[in-house]
């Protein structure tokens, strides 16, 4: 099958690394992570490219959170020496979406993490069947495992901003 | 009408319904229109999706710069002329090979040896015991102290036991005749009282009445037929009938209707006593007296003629921790014992007002298991304990750890355990 790697590298990349950065939750990393896999989908060419990315993506975000313990000291220092020469545009603007994020990643964190996967599948744009291959889970499945994560992370959102505003 | 499930509204919503069979998917449209219930359930869920959408675009990031496509392809390329063999072996799972069905069979197949050992240990643990012990199951037997308790009356709570054991719930202890005890090894010479519990609870004893003593009680097996008063042994001794009568009171039994106090404590009891028996708040450390403690007409023990137990107090129990085997507990100075395995003794006794505190000597020189198994039992207990207000006391003593809890300050406890140590 003839993929059009120009237009899928254009419209999925913004989707494979927000799917990415929500699962390593540093946005260069996410950037990284997206460009090796699709290095690797112009190596592997696969059939359905699309679900492909996606599945290898998940796979090595996983493999980066084994490896990332065992960086964390020498990354720790890595981002002291950089953000030393960090520029800021704004702090607090910066400050306000860090924290945002902060809340939005401990309610996914609240999700089983077949949950959590379709619902950031779903995200990226993958159907419901690519989301049921990529699970291993049927098809039929899908609408329920999403109608459960949604209404947890709502949940977990909620009691999250409870208990920001109660701590502040 | 069937209702459309949460998981269809949401496929529904999801513009997903070309996924579903054409009948299937015709049906929840029609559905969604004919049905108010299934329409306000379509609006809550697409508010709840919206809002599940909201919350996940709060954490997007702005736009990212990113390598033009040619250098990917060159990067790809690159990696292909270093490592031919991973383009051509690789699968979906870059980075981490996919399990093939078989290593997943494999995996599995581990897990289930693992599970089947498991659970056979566990069916098998009571293997080690005479035969019948696997019908004991879980549940902690006791040996309960009758004291004073007329002779062919058991308690309604025994009726129900005996039901139990009628249906088999609950095996009869094996006993071993006094010839096989002494091929065993016989009683053990043991001195103190520390030796004798931990000979007790190691089953090394085999340690009858003193009638001399003043203080010293017939232990009696009232297995079906068995002479109760007599307080010689059944050989079909049931671990639950064992009775603990002590000598002086046997004795005024002969002359007057002995006073009857049941010292079972059924579960619902020991239960509401713990509830009850929360230590009261202006309760000083150290303020406890056991000259507080009402010793009552059976109440004669003490630590040169009973293994650690609290002198002065009623005994309302002994028992043995579950997982163990043999059948052991003498309060009031006399202890039997025809034990082969290691386990637990536990002594419940009452404080003077009527609040309780419960001993136990856990044997180090059990197995693991044993040993495992008389501590789990402990901590559930404790578990449940801690509610009403309990603490704890231990001491390592000869051959075992001595544990006194009740609802009591540390101090109080410790005081206690010592006494009933012989310490103080």
């Amino acid at each position: 099958m003839d993929v059009d790697w120009g237009e899928l590298y254009r419209t999925t990349l913004p989707d494979l690394v927000r799917f990415l950065h929500r699962k390593v939750w540093d946005l260069e990393r996410a950037r990284d992570l997206a460009q090796d896999t699709f290095v690797r989908a112009l190596r592997e060419n696969p059939a359905n490219p699309r679900a492909w990315l996606f599945t290898v993506a998940a796979n090595l975000a996983r493999d980066e959170a084994r490896t990332a313990i065992r960086r964390k000291g020498h990354l720790t220092l890595l981002k002291t020496e950089a953000e030393v020469h960090a520029v800021t545009v704004d702090p607090a603007a910066e400050l306000e979406q860090s924290q945002r994020e902060a809340v939005v990643r401990r309610a996914l964190e609240a999700l089983s993490e077949r949950d959590r996967e379709a619902l950031l599948l779903w995200d990226g744009g993958l159907d419901y069947g690519e989301i049921a291959g990529a699970l291993e889970i049927s098809s039929g499945s899908v609408g329920t495992t999403l109608a459960r994560a949604r209404e947890r992370l709502v949940k977990a959102h909620r009691e999250q901003e409870q208990d920001d505003v109660a701590h502040q | 009408m069937s209702h459309i499930s949460k998981g269809d509204v949401h496929a529904y919503l999801d513009g997903a319904l070309g996924a579903y069979p054409e009948e299937a998917a015709r049906h929840v449209r029609e559905h969604l229109d004919a049905c108010l219930m299934c329409a306000q359930l379509l609006e809550d869920e697409r508010r709840l999706r919206q809002e599940a959408s909201a919350i996940l675009a709060a954490s997007a990031q702005g736009p990212v710069e990113f390598d033009p496509l040619e250098e990917l392809l060159a990067r790809a390329a690159e990696s292909d002329r270093q490592d031919p063999a991973e383009a051509t072996e690789g699968s979906e799972r870059t980075g981490r090979a996919r399990p093939t069905l078989g290593d997943r069979m494999y995996s599995l197949r581990w897990a289930a040896t693992i599970v089947v050992s498991l659970g056979a240990g566990w069916m098998a643990r009571g293997l080690t015991g005479p035969a019948g012990d696997l019908a004991r199951g879980a549940a902690s037997e006791r040996v309960v102290s009758e004291i004073g308790l007329p002779p062919g009356v058991p308690p309604a709570a025994d009726q129900e036991r005996s039901e139990r054991d009628n249906a088999g719930d609950l095996a009869e202890a094996e006993t071993l005749p006094q010839s096989q005890a002494a091929a065993a090894g016989g009683p053990a010479d043991v001195d103190t009282p520390l030796e004798l519990q931990a000979a007790v609870a190691t089953g090394l004893a085999e340690v009858e009445t003193s009638p001399e003593s003043p203080d010293a009680a017939a232990v009696g097996g009232v297995g079906p037929g068995a002479d109760r008063g007599a307080g010689g042994f059944d050989d079909d001794l049931v671990l639950d009938q064992i009775e603990v009568v002590p000598a002086r009171q046997r004795e005024e039994s002969a002359a007057a209707e002995p006073q009857v106090e049941a010292a079972r404590l059924s579960d619902e009891l020991r239960a509401s006593a713990l509830s009850s028996s929360a230590p009261a708040d202006d309760r000083r450390d150290g303020a406890l007296q056991l000259s507080d403690a009402a010793p009552g007409p059976f109440a004669t023990a003490s630590p040169s003629t009973t293994p650690f137990l609290v002198p002065g107090l009623p005994v309302r129990d002994v028992r043995l921790a579950p997982e163990a085997d043999g059948v052991a507990g003498g309060p009031s100075g006399s202890v039997l014992v025809r034990s082969v395995l290691v386990r637990s003794v536990i002594v419940t006794q009452e404080l003077g007002d009527g609040r309780i505190i419960e001993l136990r000597f856990v044997p180090l020189a059990g197995s693991d298991s044993v040993l495992g198994g008389a501590l789990r039992e402990r901590n559930e207990f404790l578990g449940r304990s801690r509610q009403a207000g309990w603490g704890m006391a231990v001491r390592d003593v000869s051959g075992g750890v001595a544990i006194l809890s009740g609802p009591l300050t540390e101090r109080e406890l410790e005081d206690l355990l010592d006494r009933a140590l012989g310490l103080r």
